[in-house]
């Protein structure tokens, strides 16, 4: 924003009287400190329950690093979060290390010419096998690495394993198993299928996995705008939600995610597709893993498509503006180390963009093998698989569809519509 | 008086006040059954959860939900945060309201009226469009993340509201009053301090009162201009426990939050005086 | 107070409280006097200034410039579009619903309890119930409304308790149904600073007149309407401006209740403005829906306060 010199008057006359008497309350910040031996670099985040993780991890980092560790510091509402990054990333104020989100979502940020080229930190990393290639174009712009992964979320299907084996059911491997086991546990009185809606971003949810697990391919066209979303493939993809949503095998869309652990323990939900990063959530709740609750891949509903896992994936930038940005870029360095991603995976429940960590969680290592075996390509989550305003429209579009499947096709139109708008400004704006 | 009066119109009187009456307890009790969920369910224990909201409650896990918002947040240092935001800045507020109040509504100001637009606007103006520029202007005077910079923000969004409730309110004092305290020779100060600003006090005392409970809850600001524990008001580390990425329970967001409105609900328990000390019309 | 009124008969009582002296042009006396005004006006002038209104023309400002990368001078662009989104004209409408719920029930059901509660001893109390959820925060209020309007809240499991399943619905779902849902969200917490208000409003009407009435022989409800109403119409000109601006700016109930979904059709101006400023980044629009939102605001609120500058002095 604009601060025009007047302004900065205007302010500055009254505030500075007041801000001179009591300079001394001040609040902290980051430590500072000379060019040299920097011992703690700033990371900012939107999740203030990372604090304790980070410290640990820090431990690591020194060792590896020659003393340089991170201080972590948070906002807790993710919009707010958004604000402050934007507004301060091109001042020194900003953090040495700031949390954002992979794909369109980064590239909105590279674009601004604020965030360091970490291309060369990535190349190092993936040489010594630290992390996974598959990923790269998701933190990619231009050809150039902006940033490192915080962790590879695989999305999957999380069950109320002792209400599974209650009715006899194993997770299914093909579609009409899926199918089967909704409908027996639609007869138990448990909503088989979570799908929500006034989380405001959750209703996509169901339709990447539609997509994706119809065609990849054309789930990569029509998030990079390739193809239509009238096209057939989207409309069955709508067809089969919508089927599932006749048959009474959604939950009531008004429950929000962080709701469903306590309905699973309950009984009252079977299934939640969501990301491993939920692991922690469920286990908040009093789940055990493998106990109560177990995940397992989306099974293909075209079994001649190849494999598909959707997978999300938190990002480490560097602005081109962080005050210590060579220790920055020390830590990026041996931020993929095997020992510092042991230690922040366990403490975040979740598993590592460094394929050689194995995660101690029965869950988590499952999922992983599975993946491992599968070979899968890795797929971007919607949320940042396009640009960000057609995406938070497109989300609006998809809640409407969930509360009058029977306007499917004018959903898709619309959709498409928003799709052909923002791709037009996306690109204007220099892509 | 009193008795003759109620004597009078006894018979008519009596079906009107029974269904007054009935009335008055009817809302009362509608308004008291979303407090009562409030409370129900911030009793629930995290083990008999189930996801869904209950009428009765179910176990008594209200002190252990507590101690674990307790030991998840960081809600000492905030709670004194707040304690001073909240009374530094209503308090400041209302003493500054009140004398441009004295000055719009009793002293002959030439365009009364443009100030009183001039300051009553900033009642109306969403507080999200603040955001941003109050951060970028806070961040370039280093009062960023500083509790002098937020209680500024407070500060002055407490005023509107405090200037428009006691200016209405010292609008209906009557002239001669002023008149014949300037009369006898008193500054405008001296009629300020002495005469208008006793008066006032109900007004004070609401707008105070208005004001705490604003400053208290807020959280906008809260988390968009500070984060560092010595600065960060309490509703921010309640939201820390509410976030999306929370592992935090639901019924532990709820206990928190029905803990953090205690001292709110404290004041007005002490603050009902005020409002009634005078109570003598019989309506 | 009240000591000049007391030999006055009751009809007259209320052009007492609206302000007996016509308004004066400026009085000889110039420059100390003037100090004087300007001492006590400008701490909360400036400060209103300073932080508020200076960040208010810089989204004036903003809302003339485009949402490009690099900004340019737009002129009313921003505004047109705002004209030409579906969306933000049902999020006009919803505002308009919001104006009107306000309007009528805090401001309606503040003043029955504060008036209704005068006369019993356990009045007190019964003010404490309705005044109480002022002093929960925002979100809480809005998470125990959440927790009721459900489809599997405390609502529907109350009517199917009662066997009224059929009149459940999926409140936060349904559009109008959400949109009024969240107004007696709102209502629930705004009545108490109505109550207040006025309960403040009464201590300024002298027990003289109306006992004046009494005893003359008019009952209950002609002493309200004749005697108390008239003398609360300044404090009826706070409570109505304050609801308004307060219920137009809403935000923290309706964001965690329905996010302004499903759709998008349970939305206001507020959250509009938030969207494309924070969400969708384009702060232009934004800025416009800001102004357009304070315009609408500041219209209503001349509107109906100017009626009181015949009430200022």
């Amino acid at each position: 924003m604009v601060i025009g010199s007047m302004k900065r008057l205007l302010v500055g006359g009254v505030a500075v009287t007041l801000a001179v008497g009591l300079a001394a309350c001040g609040g902290g910040g980051d430590s500072g400190g000379g060019a040299q031996s920097v011992s703690e670099v700033t990371l900012y985040s939107d999740n203030p329950q990372w604090k304790d993780g980070f410290e640990k991890v820090s431990v690591d980092l020194k060792k590896l690093t020659g003393g340089t560790g991170i201080t972590p510091l948070s906002i807790p509402s993710t919009s707010s979060y958004e604000q402050v990054i934007r507004s301060s990333i091109t001042t020194p104020k900003t953090a040495d290390i700031v949390k954002w989100w992979q794909g369109y979502r980064l590239q909105d940020l590279a674009r601004t010419g604020s965030l360091t080229d970490l291309t060369e930190v990535w190349d190092e990393a993936e040489k010594k096998g630290w992390v996974n290639p598959g990923l790269k174009d998701q933190f990619t712009y231009k050809g150039k690495v902006y940033g490192l992964p915080l962790s590879q979320s695989n999305w999957v299907v999380y069950y109320n394993k002792k209400l599974f084996a209650q009715l006899g059911l194993t997770p299914p491997k093909t579609w009409d198993e899926f199918l089967a086991a909704c409908e027996k546990l639609k007869g138990a009185g448990a909503a088989p299928l979570w799908t929500g809606q006034t989380d405001g971003w959750t209703s996509f949810i169901p339709f990447e996995e539609f997509l994706s697990k119809s065609d990849p391919q054309f789930y990569q066209d029509v998030t990079s705008g390739k193809a239509s979303y009238t096209d057939e493939k989207a409309k069955k993809a709508l067809a089969v939600w919508k089927e599932m949503i006749d048959k009474g095998y959604t939950s009531k869309t008004d429950i929000k995610f962080l709701d469903t652990p306590a309905q699973l323990k309950a009984g009252k939900l079977a299934m939640i597709p969501l990301g491993t990063w939920f692991n922690g959530t469920l286990s908040g709740a009093g789940l055990k893993p493998g106990e109560d609750y177990g995940a397992f891949l989306w099974p293909s509903i075209n079994p001649s498509a190849p494999k598909s896992v959707i997978v999300e994936s938190g990002v480490f930038a560097i602005p081109s503006a962080a005050p210590h940005k060579d220790a920055a870029i020390k830590v990026m360095k041996s931020w993929m180390d095997p020992a510092v991603q042991a230690t922040w995976t366990e403490f975040l429940g979740d598993t590592s963009a460094n394929p050689t960590v194995i995660s101690k969680d029965p869950v988590l290592a499952e999922i992983a093998a599975e993946v491992k075996a599968m070979n899968p390509t890795l797929l971007t989550r919607y949320w940042e698989a396009s640009p960000p305003a057609l995406v938070e429209g497109n989300v609006q579009d998809l809640g409407k569809f969930m509360l009058k499947p029977e306007e499917a096709d004018s959903v898709l139109a619309d959709m498409q519509k928003r799709a052909e708008t923002e791709w037009a400004a996306w690109r204007k704006a220099g892509g | 008086m009193k008795g003759a009066v109620m004597k009078k119109g006894k018979q008519p009187r009596s079906v009107g006040r029974v269904a007054r009456d009935v009335t008055v307890i009817g809302m009362a009790l509608l308004w008291l059954v979303p407090t009562w969920l409030l409370v129900v369910n911030a009793l629930t224990s995290v083990e008999t959860y189930t996801g869904s909201p209950r009428w009765v409650p179910d176990g008594f896990g209200f002190f252990d939900n507590l101690v674990a918002a307790w030991d998840a947040g960081d809600f000492g240092q905030a709670t004194a945060n707040s304690l001073g935001y909240a009374f530094v800045c209503a308090a400041a507020a209302v003493l500054v309201a009140a004398g441009a109040a004295f000055a719009v509504a009793v002293m002959p100001v030439r365009r009364p009226a443009l100030w009183f637009w001039l300051i009553y606007t900033g009642t109306l103006l969403p507080l999200q469009v603040f955001v941003r520029p109050l951060f970028s202007a806070s961040a370039e005077l280093d009062l960023y993340d500083s509790w002098t910079g937020l209680a500024i923000v407070y500060t002055a969004i407490c005023v509107p509201f405090a200037f428009f409730v006691i200016r209405n309110y010292l609008a209906t004092v009557p002239r001669e009053i002023t008149e014949a305290a300037l009369l006898d020779g008193a500054s405008w100060w001296r009629v300020f301090y002495s005469v208008h600003l006793p008066l006032a006090k109900p007004a004070m005392a609401a707008a105070f009162i208005f004001q705490f409970v604003w400053v208290w809850n807020e959280l906008l600001f809260g988390i968009s201009l500070t984060f560092s524990p010595t600065a960060r008001p309490i509703m921010a580390a309640l939201a820390d426990l509410s976030s999306g990425y929370s592992r935090v329970p639901p019924p532990v967001v709820l206990a928190a939050a029905l803990a953090v409105s205690v001292p709110t609900v404290a004041l007005f328990f002490a603050f009902q005086r005020l409002f009634v000390s005078s109570m003598r019309t019989n309506i | 107070m009240s000591s000049t009124v007391s030999t006055q008969p009751p009809v007259s009582v209320a052009g007492s409280a609206a302000g007996a002296a016509p308004r004066r042009r400026t009085r000889p006396g110039g420059p100390r006097r003037n100090l004087a005004a300007a001492a006590f006006l400008l701490p909360a002038a400036a400060l209103v200034a300073v932080v508020l209104l200076v960040p208010f023309g810089a989204t004036v400002y903003r809302s003339l410039l485009t949402d490009d990368l690099q900004p340019v001078f737009g002129g009313l662009s921003a505004y047109a579009k705002l004209l030409d989104d579906p969306a933000l004209s049902l999020s006009l409408l919803n505002t308009l619903l919001w104006m009107a719920g306000t309007l009528l029930l805090p401001v309606g059901f503040g003043l029955a309890v504060a008036v209704m509660t005068n006369a019993q001893k356990w009045g007190r109390i019964a003010r404490l119930a309705v005044v109480l959820p002022y002093a929960i925060s925002g979100s809480a209020v809005a998470v125990i409304w959440g927790y009721m309007l459900r489809s599997d809240g405390a609502v529907n499991q109350m009517l199917a308790n009662l066997g009224l399943e059929s009149w459940a619905h999926d409140w936060l779902l349904e559009d109008p149904l959400n949109t009024f849902g969240m107004i007696m969200a709102n209502t629930w917490q705004a009545t108490g600073v109505a109550v207040i208000l006025f309960l403040v409003g009464l201590q300024t009407i002298p027990p003289e007149t109306v006992e004046a009435a009494a005893i003359d022989g008019a009952d209950g409800w002609v002493r309200f309407r004749h005697i108390v109403l008239p003398q609360l119409r300044p404090v009826t000109y706070v409570v109505v401006g304050i609801s308004l601006a307060n219920a137009l700016r809403t935000f923290d109930v309706i964001w965690v209740m329905t996010q302004g979904g499903p759709a998008r059709t349970s939305e206001t101006l507020a959250l509009s403005m938030y969207r494309e400023s924070f969400l969708l980044q384009r702060p232009g629009v934004g800025s416009a829906i800001a102004v357009v939102l304070t315009l609408i605001v500041l219209a209503s609120s001349w509107l109906y306060l100017r009626g009181q500058g015949k009430a200022a002095r």
